[in-house]
């Protein structure tokens, strides 16, 4: 693999925010092992933000991948720039938080030979000359399970994730349907009037673990910004845990608060989507009704994460956009 | 030749910004069209000034950033105006547009306010997001009906009627953004979920999917001068169509039709035939269907940005390209803008200061303006000095901030106002950072002279934590962290912070000043990302009038006892300029033929020691003044300047040298680069005493080193000021001649500057670079509670505002109470989770405070509250000065924390020496426990059949409720939320459970409402809560019941608690209990006119009949404050009581000079039959006793139209 300028790729992937305030660091080591999946585990490494500098100077790869968030302004990314400049790589942005943060693409935008977003819709805000989309997606390693028979599934419902307004004001509505139901949230910031709801971090693979104990995963996208006040832009793509509880091998139930979704999976035979509160404890009933078509839609949907959404995938098109 | 163009979107912060993506793509296809540049409000007049562009397109509106704007329309070939919020905005565009050759509005209906020249044009649909094929199948489509707008109360109304009407099963997708100041959407299908929100892409995706989309007006209330509805359709109407949808558009204006025809391309109804329509549409697929492709081959064939596009460029066309020169003509003679931390005479100052003097004084042909912050009588102002006037303008403490909004809009006011064509940087120590970037906003020019390294660090010289120069940009960034940290305290990060900032907004500077090439290298090696060109212009000394004296050779000295070596330090003696060398040098010379005088002032911690020293061989002879320099360095022979960080120039350098002194120096900076060792001067490497041990004995020891030297100096030439003044002025007619900046003639009309760090694309995440906290969106929006002030405010005495106080002048008209904003005056409520209040203070003869806060007071506790700062640039005007804009404050307040029952609110404004109170400003009751579930509505009816409800003998017990209490009963009022807790008996089985209201039966009023409620535990009790919205239940007193189903029925219990619900959004009792204060045996008569500001008939209820509402004040002094009003009426036996709080009204208290008056507003509710057979008798309750009004009556009844219909 050729990097434009035809150097032969090596690939540092760094992050953009020290490892004291990014939540999102097991991603960092995610694409490094996509990318070793394409290149071969020597020409590829990652290192934090905090050690990328030393990392730049001793690897010398020709292509380095910040990843991650650009919020925090005490984030020594000027001098990443300048290390990767100093060896004559190319750098690229991949920004997995818009459009939340879309205010500080800027930041980004001065230093980057390339910016990927997140966020399909956000990818045509950007002024940067060279910017594409390039959603999150699954680890292998991480998230992989084989999809278990509804029968041995011990939860009805799961759900990980922030306690966002938009996801609490959702849930505070279902509950009364959810009566009798097993019903699993985890997460921080959920407020006890939900009882089914445990302030617990899980890990990234202790999610998948739930998401297939489970025989229905919630999916509701995020709706609270940090800093997009400029266009105060809508989210469009699914973020990764749809990609990630796909290949953990749960059948899926995702709020549509836009239909782009259905650009990565079927909605029906891979996905279910949902509009109202009721329909999850139809869904739910469902799936107790008919359990061999949610393995079934599960299966179909791990298999289509395994096809075009692993970070393999990714690395992949960052290697074909900056070769192009 | 293919026309070039700039397109800029006006409003830098908005939902909208893809209808400038989707005009850039349109004009980008468009074969007239080679070029086009989508800018932003940083770089649009850089452009513009850079590349002369045949079309500037401005997107929005003419009011926003309307300077800006203007600049850019002197720039352009043609500027054209494409406005997008007619007619909401169309009074303020119509009046600025006059800067525009081509106006083209969104709205027909808004033409007429513009002038002959303008055009209608209405926005369109893009094939960028939108262009999709219609679904060809019944069965493809996901849901029935879509409907995706704000929430404005007449749409959730309708969609309300729609959704009654049709079974449940109908797939509705609607989402129903809100804002802070609408009332919650409540609607009667509460499972949909409807608070999400989606790009326009996503938007046409949903319209494509949809059987039916709904478009619904927007009922609007602006303000005076703005026209209420347009009439041509916002773009929905063409995306949609665009995106194959099927559209029902209710209430369409007929100019809908000339876009698409009726029935054929989209159906249109009135409100009440919605219903019916959608159900025609919804079972006729294929005449849907077929509609959709019609209206979307129109949409193709008409209404893209493609043919908006062409109706712009055609008018271009026809126009002509005028030739270029049209821009003013740069002025004669260009005002410059000399920018720095402060301003001889005003502070005492050092060498910055007085050399902008002197430039100021030498530049010919230009006029130097001086902007600098200055501490005056314990605050912080920017002055403004122009000629011999000089302008304070109150600004927040900003020597650590990166940018700050205020300050920023005072700059834009400064450079436009005062025409400015060029910015000089002296410094910004005081000033934030960000004001070079406004300056390069409106194309100012902008140079940056560096004095010293205050670019690359607050600790300007480069000093580190061990008194060290840090040379960071060659040992790196690693070490700033602690330096900080030990020296000033600062957290980790902070460098980075600052110096990510000055990165990019040193984008906006055009040239660096040096003296020296090595200074700006090392400046630019720190910031690589810096453009600028550079400057070398050497920096002068005062110039003096005499020559210097003429060294006397060595060998005519008396050879017997050669007279010591005499050596003159110059400037002053601080850590930095080498002060600890110099002490360790005359200590270690001691007994050797060399003698020191210092010319300058000691800095107090070294006095000590160096006055140890002082004698024969070391003489301290203090300050001097510039002028003063040849005499008193005659007769010395070497000077020191043994600084420890790389001085940018050195003055004193230039003065020793003139005086014919050889200079030892310290290798490092300018006087490295200045002096060649062993040729004009000797260099010794900083801090090394030895060193200059040994440069001095050579001097005394080496005559002919000595000799060679002298004749070198002898023969510099040193730069003059006029030189330096016209090498200067050169470069400013340079930069100005690259970006002239068109000023406006002065009758041009012009709207407020608020043009920002934020609005040029800088978010960061705290404006002040020391402070650690990254705030997010919104978190400023809601004020922190906290128990007690800080101490440094709390300490402080406290001095009343009487409204009556002379000069005072205040108002707090803004209050939104749980999104429901309450318009009008302010009267005590009940706020279940939010409140929020925004107002002005103004006192002219009080400073800016430092900080104002809501002191919120209950019976259990004191809170306290900040409030923001709000710019109200429509005070500037009235009060004629432009320091009142600053005086608006707003602030959030969220209840849920706050203990339960009424609260006064208190406003604090915190000054330096005293904190100003305005006493009760505002009352509110909270509810002191948390929602027990999302907002659902009270709905009419019940929820299970009459026949299922089984009445329990066990009661319910109701322990809480947010409601306002009057005369003990709890109050709920129309639009507001009701939060009501009930305590279950021991043992009920957990069910679907609701809360009921059974009215009481009086007068027929027998009707019921329910609301679901949400299981709590709590205490070892069963509880079941509700958040409800009272919307549309008839006034009246209900009594309160729990209703918990099983599968048998339903169990009605009891909590024996009755609230009432007002008819109108404010609250008020209608009671048969005579109230406390009419019961006396004499109430005292006040005969007069009351004030009424508004009498309004509204729509009948069983409770008033048609009620008439009365609004006003009255004031009867003497009696204390006004606490409440209460009407009564009705034949004895059959009395009913009206009970109302007081409502604030300052500006009656400062009207009639009466503190006491500050409560005399109310808003009352009468019934109108009994107003007319006169029963009605109205009183107002006093804090010492209610007084009778006997004429109010026949005022309010006065004031209506005799055929009213009394209902």
């Amino acid at each position: 693999m050729l990097l434009k300028g035809s150097s032969p790729a090596k690939v540092l992937v760094a992050s953009t925010s020290p490892d004291a305030v990014n939540h999102n660091a097991p991603i960092r080591d995610a694409l490094r092992d996509g990318f070793a999946e394409v290149l071969g585990a020597s020409a590829v490494r990652s290192s934090p933000l905090e050690l990328a500098e030393e990392a730049v100077a001793g690897f010398r790869p020709s292509l380095v991948v910040a990843l991650g968030s650009v919020a925090v302004d005490a984030a020594p990314l000027r001098a990443l720039a300048r290390s990767v400049r100093r060896v004559g790589a190319r750098l690229a942005f991949w920004l997995h938080d818009d459009p939340y943060e879309f205010d500080y693409g800027p930041k980004a935008e001065t230093l980057a030979d390339h910016v990927f977003t997140n966020d399909r819709w956000a990818l045509p805000h950007y002024r940067h000359p060279s910017v594409s989309h390039l959603p999150l997606a699954a680890c292998r390693r991480t998230h992989d399970r084989p999809v278990r028979p509804m029968a041995e599934r011990s939860l009805d419902l799961f759900f990980c994730g922030a306690a966002f307004p938009n996801r609490i004001a959702l849930l505070e509505r279902a509950q009364g349907s959810l009566a009798g139901r097993r019903v699993e949230v985890r997460g921080a910031g959920w407020p006890a009037a939900l009882p089914f709801a445990e302030n617990t971090r899980l890990s990234p693979a202790a999610m998948a673990d739930r998401a297939s104990m489970a025989r229905l995963t919630l999916a509701i996208g995020r709706d609270l910004d940090i800093a997009n006040r400029r266009c105060q832009l809508p989210a469009s793509t699914p973020g990764p845990r749809v990609f990630e509880a796909a290949l953990a091998g749960a059948p899926q139930l995702c709020f549509a608060a836009g239909l782009e979704i259905l650009d990565a999976f079927e909605e029906g035979r891979e996905i279910l989507l949902f509009d109202d509160v009721d329909e999850i404890a139809e869904a739910i009933a469902r799936s107790h009704r008919e359990p061999a078509a949610f393995e079934a839609m599960a299966e179909r949907a791990r298999a289509r994460a395994l096809d075009a959404h692993t970070y393999r995938h990714r690395a992949e098109t960052i290697l074909a956009v900056m070769a192009a | 030749m293919p026309l070039s163009v700039l397109l800029l979107d006006t409003e830098p912060r908005t939902s909208n910004a893809y209808i400038t993506l989707a005009v850039a793509d349109a004009l980008r296809r468009h074969p007239a069209v080679g070029r086009v540049v989508r800018a932003t409000h940083a770089d649009a007049v850089a452009l513009a000034q850079d590349e002369r562009f045949d079309l500037v397109l401005t997107l929005g509106g003419a009011s926003r950033h309307h300077a800006l704007l203007r600049r850019l329309c002197a720039l352009a070939g043609t500027s054209a105006l494409w406005t997008t919020e007619d007619p909401y905005l169309s009074a303020a565009n119509a009046r600025l547009s006059g800067c525009f050759d081509l106006v083209f509005t969104n709205d027909r209906g808004s033409l007429p306010r513009y002038g002959a020249g303008a055009r209608h044009l209405p926005l369109a649909a893009t094939t960028l997001f939108q262009d999709l094929p219609v679904r060809m199948e019944d069965a493809a489509y996901r849901y029935d009906l879509l409907f995706v707008g704000t929430a404005w109360p007449n749409r959730v109304a309708t969609l309300n009627r729609i959704l009654s009407a049709f079974p449940r099963d109908l797939k509705v997708k609607v989402a129903l953004p809100a804002n802070a100041y609408l009332p919650q959407a409540v609607l009667v299908r509460d499972d949909l979920i409807t608070d999400w929100r989606c790009g326009n892409e996503d938007f046409a995706r949903f319209a494509n999917a949809s059987r039916v989309v709904l478009t619904l007006p927007r009922i609007f209330t602006a303000g005076a001068d703005e026209t209420a509805s347009g009439t041509t359709p916002p773009p929905r109407l063409f995306e949609v169509a665009l995106a194959g949808g099927a559209q029902l558009v209710v209430g369409a204006d007929p100019e809908t039709f000339a876009y698409y025809e009726a029935d054929r391309e989209i159906r249109a109804c009135a409100e009440e035939d919605a219903v019916r329509t959608i159900a025609a549409m919804l079972a006729d697929p294929a005449a849907r269907i077929a509609m959709a492709e019609r209206a979307r081959a129109r949409t193709r064939a008409e209404h893209l940005y493609d043919h908006r596009v062409d109706v712009i460029l055609r008018a271009v066309m026809e126009r002509g390209i005028p030739a270029p020169g049209r821009a003013a003509p740069a002025a004669t003679r260009p005002r410059l803008l000399f920018v720095a931390h402060n301003r001889a005479g005003r502070r005492q100052g050092g060498g910055v200061e007085f050399y902008q003097e002197q430039l100021a004084r030498a530049l010919d042909g230009f006029e130097a303006l001086f902007l600098y912050p200055s501490f005056e009588e314990d605050a912080w102002v920017m002055r403004l000095d122009e000629g011999e006037t000089s302008e304070a303008l109150p600004i927040p403490p900003a020597e650590r901030l990166l940018a700050s909004p205020e300050i920023e809009a005072l700059f834009e006011r400064i450079l436009v106002e005062r025409r400015i064509d060029l910015v000089h940087v002296h410094h910004l120590l005081g000033l934030p950072l960000s004001l070079p970037a406004i300056a390069r906003a409106h194309g100012v020019p902008v140079v940056a002279q560096l004095h010293d390294f205050f670019l690359v660090c607050h600790r300007y010289t480069l000093m580190n934590q061990h008194g060290a120069f840090c040379d960071v940009v060659n040992r790196g960034e690693g070490q700033c962290d602690g330096c900080l940290a030990t020296a000033e305290g600062l957290p980790a990060g902070a460098k980075v912070r600052r110096d990510g900032f000055v990165a990019r907004m040193l984008g906006s500077v055009d040239a660096f000043v040096t003296s020296t090439p090595a200074t700006a290298a090392y400046v630019r090696a720190f910031y690589p990302e810096a453009a600028a060109r550079v400057a070398v212009i050497e920096m002068v000394d005062a110039e003096p009038a005499r020559l210097p004296p003429q060294p006397v050779p060595p060998e005519n000295c008396a050879p017997k006892s050669p007279p010591p070596l005499r050596v003159a330090v110059l400037g002053n003696v601080v850590d930095h300029k080498g002060a600890r060398t110099l002490l360790e040098l005359v200590r270690t010379t001691d007994g050797e033929n060399v003698v020191f005088e210092v010319f300058g002032y000691i800095e107090t911690y070294l006095v000590a020691a160096f006055e140890a020293q002082a004698g024969e061989r070391l003489t301290l002879r203090g300050g001097y003044a510039r002028e003063e320099v040849p005499a008193l360095l005659a007769g010395c022979d070497v000077s020191l300047h043994l600084s420890l960080w790389p001085e940018t120039y050195m003055i004193s350098l230039t003065e020793a040298w003139r005086a014919g002194l050889i200079p030892i120096v310290t290798d490092l900076g300018a006087p490295g680069e200045r002096v060649t060792d062993g040729v004009d001067g000797l260099k010794v490497p900083p801090g090394e005493s030895g060193a200059v041990r040994q440069a001095l004995r050579r001097l005394a020891h080496d005559p002919g080193l000595v000799a060679g030297l002298r004749a070198a100096i002898a023969q510099k030439t040193f730069p003059t000021v006029a030189g330096h003044a016209a090498q200067m002025a050169a470069l400013y007619r340079d930069l100005i001649a690259a970006r002239p900046t068109p000023h406006a003639a002065p009758d041009e009309p012009s709207a407020p500057f608020t043009l920002s760090a934020l609005d040029l694309g800088f978010r960061l995440n705290h404006p002040d670079w020391t402070d650690p906290a990254i705030v997010w969106d919104g978190a400023e929006e809601t004020s922190t509670v906290t128990d007690a002030l800080p101490p440094a405010v709390a300490g402080l005495p406290e001095r009343a505002l009487a409204p009556n106080d002379p000069g005072l002048s205040w108002e707090i008209a803004d209050l939104v109470v749980d999104g429901q904003r309450l318009p009008g005056r302010i009267g005590a409520c009940a706020a279940c989770d939010s409140l929020s209040l925004r107002g002005w203070i103004w006192r002219p003869e009080a400073g800016r405070p430092v900080q104002t806060w809501l002191r919120l007071r209950s019976a259990s506790a004191t809170r306290f509250v900040t409030a923001l700062p709000e710019r109200r640039p429509e005070l500037a005007g009235r009060f004629g000065t432009g320091r009142a804009e600053q005086a608006g404050f707003a602030a959030q307040v969220r209840t849920a924390d706050l203990p339960v029952g009424p609260h006064a609110i208190d406003l604090l404004q915190v000054f330096p020496d005293h904190v100003a109170v305005a006493h009760e400003v505002a009352r509110f009751t909270a509810p002191g426990f948390p929602a027990a579930g999302p907002v659902t509505p009270w709905r009419t009816g019940l929820p299970v059949p009459e026949s299922a409800l089984r009445r329990s003998a066990e009661p319910a017990r109701l322990v809480g409720h947010g409601l306002q209490v009057i005369e003990g009963v709890p109050v709920a009022r129309q639009g507001g939320l009701t939060r009501i807790e009930v305590v279950l008996p021991a043992g009920t089985r957990r069910g679907p459970s609701f809360l009921v209201l059974e009215g009481d039966g009086l007068e027929g009023h027998e009707g019921t409402a329910w609301a679901r409620a949400s299981w709590q535990d709590e205490d070892g009790t069963t509880r079941i809560g509700a958040e409800a919205q009272a919307r549309e239940i008839p006034p009246g007193h209900y009594r309160v019941r729990a209703l918990i189903g099983d599968e048998g029925g339903a169990d009605l219990h009891e909590t024996g608690t009755t609230l009432f619900v007002a008819p109108t959004a404010r609250a008020c009792l209608v009671t048969a209990e005579p109230p406390p204060a009419l019961r006396r045996a004499w109430i005292p008569q006040v005969r007069g006119r009351p004030n009424l500001d508004a009498v309004t008939v509204g729509e009948a209820s069983p409770l008033l009949g048609t009620p008439v509402t009365v609004s006003g004040w009255c004031f009867t002094p003497g009696r204390g404050r006004p606490l409440a009003w209460i009407a009564r009426w009705g034949a004895r036996g059959r009395r009913r009581f009206m009970i109302a709080e007081s409502f604030a009204r300052q500006d009656v208290a400062a009207h009639l000079a009466e503190a006491d008056a500050v409560t005399a507003g109310f808003e009352v509710q009468l019934p109108l039959a009994a107003l007319r057979d006169g029963s009605v008798r109205v009183f107002q309750v006093y804090e010492r006793g209610a007084v009778a009004l006997p004429d109010f009556p026949r005022h309010v009844l006065g004031m209506i139209p005799a055929g009213t219909n009394a209902g």
